[in-house]
């Protein structure tokens, strides 16, 4: 009775530590399982997340779209101050060549004079011109705004405006004066 | 690239650039209008008029002074244009190599404007 109740009992520690061992075992399934879920759903979600990343990379606006952006007057006349100064780096290049031509002789002196007889002189002249009555207006207006006159959004919408018509006036009178007058 | 850009500029400082670009505008505004009224007053204007004109010393003083403003106001805003446009961001590592290579240009122009011009005012006989 003794042996049995001995054996008995050992078989009962015996299933009891295996069923203990399978319940450890069980909860460190479930733990390594739901590590595994959560890593897995790490490992899932990264891939997904990369993808909308590149998605909003791609629309980002990185560099102005220029196509789509309509220049307003400011910026338009700033722009045109610009590369009106940069072509009459050259343009003066003519002014000083009229310049000397006009000192050297009586006739070369004539000849700028009349801006010569080909008309193609004619229109570089009048276009030298152009450069600088534009450049030259839109300089008074930038010392202008150096005394605070037109600097806010309005002001200096208008200031803009009027002088693009003092620029106009001055172009017309250009053109008068060389083939009018 | 920062030193690079600021020891290119004329003044050495922004608020020099300033004021010289804004005086140097001034006196050719001030040389044109003067030119211009000058060739409207005299609409019969003749050789040795013109020629006595540029023989007085105070018109030559008067045209050399709005030369050396032409380049300084050129070499200014061609320095913006150029520090503008000409950038790393823009064009990449070689931006300024090119910029330099721009402004060594812009520099033997600008110096050939400013001989041309002494030859031409004292080159009157």
């Amino acid at each position: 009775m003794s042996r049995f109740y001995s054996v008995f009992c050992l078989c009962f520690h015996t299933s009891l530590s295996i069923m203990q061992r399978v319940l450890q075992g069980a909860l460190v399934i479930r733990a390594e399982f739901s590590l595994c879920f959560i890593a897995s759903a790490h490992e899932f979600n990264r891939p997904k997340r990369h993808k909308v990343n590149k998605t909003v990379n791609k629309k980002r606006p990185v560099n102005l779209d220029f196509s789509t952006i309509k220049l307003p007057i400011t910026a338009l006349v700033s722009i045109t101050h610009r590369i009106t100064g940069i072509l009459l780096f050259g343009g003066v290049a003519v002014l000083m060549w009229m310049l000397q031509s006009s000192l050297e002789s009586p006739e070369s002196f004539a000849a700028v004079k009349t801006l010569g007889s080909n008309p193609i002189c004619h229109i570089v002249f009048f276009g030298i011109l152009t450069l600088l009555s534009y450049h030259t207006v839109m300089g008074i207006r930038h010392l202008a705004m150096d005394m605070g006159i037109g600097e806010t959004l309005k002001g200096g919408q208008l200031g803009a405006k009027i002088a693009i018509f003092f620029a106009l006036v001055l172009i017309v009178l250009a053109g008068v004066w060389i083939w009018v007058w | 690239m920062g030193m690079v850009t600021s020891v290119t500029s004329f003044g050495r400082s922004g608020l020099y650039d300033w004021l010289i670009q804004r005086v140097g505008g001034v006196v050719m505004a001030a040389y044109t209008i003067f030119i211009v009224a000058y060739l409207a007053l005299n609409p019969d204007l003749s050789f040795e008029q013109w020629k006595s004109l540029y023989s007085h010393l105070w018109m030559r003083v008067f045209t050399l002074v709005t030369l050396l403003s032409f380049i300084s106001h050129a070499w200014i805003g061609l320095w913006a244009v150029l520090t503008d446009y000409l950038t790393v961001r823009m064009l990449g590592s070689k931006a300024t190599f090119l910029r330099i290579f721009a402004q060594l240009i812009l520099g033997a122009v600008a110096v050939t404007y400013l001989v041309w011009g002494i030859e031409i005012i004292w080159g009157i006989r």
